[in-house]
């Protein structure tokens, strides 16, 4: 007795290191027969790969545990099937379901709660009514049956409710609910993926986020896992005319709820695969229509003024130097000043606060369309993905409302002590000046003389007030969508949602390209106009520029230099 | 050395960046804000006609414009501050030589 238990306690280390070894391939491998004939050497060919079925899941099964009834060597002779089998075989023949169809009655074996809900949810239909295509069967969503491996469900982040499910699968739902002719023969609706991948949550999704819905996410049955946290399952996913389906009439805000706590019914309108340019109110849409032709409108007009300029600063240059024209080297050390601390803090605070909604807000916009996802995933990627980016967003915007708050007070008190200058307010004086500069930029002759601020400047200052407001405003409605959705209809959120973009690619366009043209890179002024940092101007420039203010000045002052 | 030549040194630097790594993702997103455009203006889904390809056309090439003075605005903006930084930190370096000495 004592002799067995010891070689048996000697045996079993033995053994194990035995089977670490790579002597284990010297033990045959029950399954050894059937691939004599059954090997695939590529994804996608017929057969097995016999390292990717090793790596599997159920790599310790035998062939025959699926392939019930199987004899090497094949062609193989089966006993026909009888009954509800039968007839499922024969369906998924017919259809063109799957190359061994019979191989799918093994999995209910050891799944059995997992086939019984595929069965019972819309994806089961096709098995039991005379459909026209094939539904999905098990391999549909998890990929080739011989090579599944454990999926990689996103662990829940801490504190949170709902754990976003397996991205790998959610895409292969795309396979059939995105393929034209697939979904027109299945009668299904065609525009599903594109309106998800256009929704912000695709977008985020797409952009690396790990916390946003994929389609199993909002489809799937909330079911708590063994640690207490809601996952979704995707066995279970009904039509949406089924009044049991997570996204049918009062379930869909506690959907939207799993991750948008306190989300109404209201709130569960906003994302449901439709344009929101196309809602139910005609608000919406009409917003939609006029920011594009006033974003595209606005935009035309700059740019032609800034080609228009262009062409007429080089034709200035060209003509100064034929004409033999000096700098002055008084002028150029003499400044006046421009703007004090207060209003270069203001610009400051406003210009890093926008560049920064920019490059974090942009790029999460530009991933609705195919081609700039990947541009957009590294983008966002240099500040911690899309939620890093988000966090930096509401920091930015911070930082803009501080700005426009402190431009406030500093007009309040300037006007409290009666010291408020009026320069910046636009008159009949900027009509007159537009039409001269105009009339300059096209037949040259002389430069308005403008006063302290030409109308450019004042259409610059007067923007940013309309722009705070749009892009403050809606900015709100999307940082706390669901207290908005509480109290206010839901053409609001929606239009909220259309004006934030449009009104963004219109702010940046005009700044990045008209602003800057104006204040850093037409020729006269490269590399920039310095008075942002130095709130100085000097005396030639302001010859230059605001010939009307330098002339009031030298009457004044009797400056040297007239 | 001319009072400008740091930042526009910079500002080159920032337009070779903008060419190598930022020019095809501006022209993307050009294209696109002219698309989304397109589709408020002339409706969804969007026709390749005329006018909608000249508003995409017009996108990327503001895309560009914009992304691109953005990268030659940064540049000359650095290049500016690194100007300030050689030239006052040189004539201290010569004063603590002076002192020294
Ligand atoms: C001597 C070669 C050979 C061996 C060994 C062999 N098969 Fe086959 N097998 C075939 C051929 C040939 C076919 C194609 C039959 C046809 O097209 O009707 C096939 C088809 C299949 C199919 C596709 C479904 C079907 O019925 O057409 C499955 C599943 C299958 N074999 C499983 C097995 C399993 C399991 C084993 C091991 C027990 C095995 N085979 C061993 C030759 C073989
Ligand atoms: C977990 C169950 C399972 C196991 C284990 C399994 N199969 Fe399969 N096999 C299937 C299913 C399901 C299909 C049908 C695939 C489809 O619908 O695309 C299939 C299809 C096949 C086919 C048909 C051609 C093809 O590539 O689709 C062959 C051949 C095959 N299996 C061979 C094998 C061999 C050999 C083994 C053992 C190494 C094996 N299977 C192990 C479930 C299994
Ligand atoms: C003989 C029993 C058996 C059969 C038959 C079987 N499986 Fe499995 N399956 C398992 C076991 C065991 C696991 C591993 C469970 C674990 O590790 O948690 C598993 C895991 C899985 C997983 C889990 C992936 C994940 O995300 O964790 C999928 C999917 C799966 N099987 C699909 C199938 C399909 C499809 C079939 C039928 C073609 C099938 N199985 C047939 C035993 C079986
Ligand atoms: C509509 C897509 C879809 C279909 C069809 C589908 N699955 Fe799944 N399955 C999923 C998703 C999604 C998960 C979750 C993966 C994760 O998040 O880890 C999953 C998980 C599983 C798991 C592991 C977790 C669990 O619930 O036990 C098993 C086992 C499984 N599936 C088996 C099957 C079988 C067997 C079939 C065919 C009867 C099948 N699946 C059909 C999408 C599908
Ligand atoms: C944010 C949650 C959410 C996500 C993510 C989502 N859906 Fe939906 N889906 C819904 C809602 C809500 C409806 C109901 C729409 C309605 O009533 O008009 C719906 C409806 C559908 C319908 C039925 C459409 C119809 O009108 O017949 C299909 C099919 C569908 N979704 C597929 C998908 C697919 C595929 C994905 C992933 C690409 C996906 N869904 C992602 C919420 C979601
Ligand atoms: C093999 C193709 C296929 C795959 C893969 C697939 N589906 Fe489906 N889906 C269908 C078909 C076919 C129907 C319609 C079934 C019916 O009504 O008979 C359907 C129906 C639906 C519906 C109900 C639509 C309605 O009428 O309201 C939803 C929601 C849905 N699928 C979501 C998903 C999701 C989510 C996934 C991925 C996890 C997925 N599907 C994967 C083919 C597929
Ligand atoms: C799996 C979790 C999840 C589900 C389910 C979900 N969302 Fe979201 N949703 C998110 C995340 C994450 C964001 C990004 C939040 C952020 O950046 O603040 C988001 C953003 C939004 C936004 C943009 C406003 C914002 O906060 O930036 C709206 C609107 C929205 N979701 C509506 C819905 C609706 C309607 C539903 C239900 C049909 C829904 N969501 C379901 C996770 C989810």
């Amino acid at each position: 007795m004592k002799t067995l238990l010891l070689s048996l306690l000697l045996t079993f280390p033995m053994a194990a290191a035995a089977a670490d070894a790579p002597a284990k391939a010297a033990a045959p491998d029950p399954n050894q027969a059937c691939f004599d004939c059954h090997v695939a050497s590529k994804p996608g060919e017929v057969g097995v790969r016999p390292a990717e079925f090793g790596k599997s899941v159920h790599a310790s099964f035998g062939c025959t545990d699926c392939h019930a009834d199987y004899q090497a060597p094949g062609p193989h002779e089966l006993a026909p099937l009888t009954g509800a089998d039968a007839a499922l075989v024969a369906r998924s023949e017919a259809l063109k379901a799957s190359t061994a169809p019979r191989a799918y009655l093994a999995c209910g074996n050891c799944h059995a709660e997992v086939v019984e809900q595929v069965a019972a949810s819309v994806h089961g239909k096709w098995a039991k009514g005379d459909a026209k295509v094939a539904g999905p069967t098990c391999a549909s969503c998890h990929g080739s049956v011989h090579e599944i491996v454990k999926g990689v469900a996103t662990p829940a982040p801490a504190g949170a409710t709902f754990a976003t499910g397996a991205r790998a699968i959610s895409e292969r739902c795309e396979k059939c609910h995105a393929d034209p002719a697939y979904v027109e023969k299945a009668g299904l609706k065609g525009d599903v993926v594109v309106t998800f991948h256009d929704s912000i949550h695709g977008r985020l999704v797409n952009t690396g986020s790990a916390l946003a819905p994929a389609c199993a996410d909002c489809h799937g049955a909330a079911e708590k896992d063994g640690k207490g946290v809601l996952r979704p399952n995707a066995h279970k996913i009904l039509a949406k005319t089924d009044p049991a389906s997570p996204v049918a009439g009062k379930n869909r805000a506690g959907t939207c709820g799993r991750c948008h706590a306190g989300a109404n019914d209201n709130f569960a309108k906003l994302v449901a695969h439709n344009d929101p340019a196309h809602s139910e109110s005609k608000i919406p849409h009409f917003l939609h229509v006029v920011f594009s032709w006033l974003a595209a409108l606005t935009l035309i007009f700059f740019a032609g003024h800034v080609a228009l300029d262009l062409f007429a600063e080089i034709r200035h240059k060209v003509r100064m130097r034929k004409a033999g024209h000096g700098h002055d080297p008084a002028k150029e050390s003499q400044f006046v000043q421009r703007f004090d601390l207060h209003q270069r803090a203001q610009h400051w605070l406003m210009l890093v606060g926008v560049i920064l909604l920019g490059v974090t807000g942009w790029p999460l916009r530009g991933a609705g369309s195919p081609e700039a996802i990947e541009t957009s995933r590294k983008i966002l990627g240099l500040f911690g993905g899309p939620h890093g980016a988000a966090l930096l967003h509401r920091i930015a915007a911070v930082m803009i409302i501080i700005s426009g708050g402190y431009h406030l007070l500093y007009l309040v008190l300037h006007g409290a002590r009666r010291t408020l200058a009026f320069s910046m307010l636009p008159g009949p004086r900027d009509v007159g000046e537009i039409r001269d500069n105009i009339r300059y930029m096209l037949a040259g002759g002389d430069r308005p003389a403008y006063g302290k601020y030409s109308y450019l400047e004042k259409f610059d200052y007067w923007a940013v007030f309309w722009g705070m407001i749009m892009m403050v405003g809606t900015g709100f409605v999307l940082w706390f969508p669901v207290f908005f959705a509480t109290y206010a209809p839901h053409w609001l959120l929606t239009s909220a949602q259309i004006i934030h973009g449009e009104e963004a690619t219109l702010a940046l366009l005009f700044l990045f390209v008209v602003h800057f043209y104006n204040a850093h890179l037409k020729p006269s002024i490269f590399p920039m106009n310095w008075v942002w940092l130095t709130g100085k101007m000097s005396h030639a420039m302001l010859e230059e520029e605001h010939r009307g203010q330098y002339e009031e000045l030298v009457e004044k002052k009797k400056d040297p230099h007239p | 050395m001319n009072r400008k030549t740091p930042s526009i040194i910079g500002a080159a630097v920032g337009l070779a960046l903008f060419l190598a790594i930022a020019l095809l993702p501006a022209l993307l997103y050009g294209g696109y804000a002219g698309v989304l455009l397109a589709g408020g203006i002339f409706g969804t889904p969007v026709q390749p006609t005329f006018l909608v390809r000249s508003l995409i056309m017009f996108g990327m090439v503001m895309g560009a414009l914009g992304v691109g003075s953005l990268f030659a605005v940064g540049g000359a903006v650095a290049g500016a501050a690194v100007g300030v930084l050689t030239t006052s930190v040189a004539p201290a370096k010569a004063a603590t030589q002076e002192t020294k000495a």
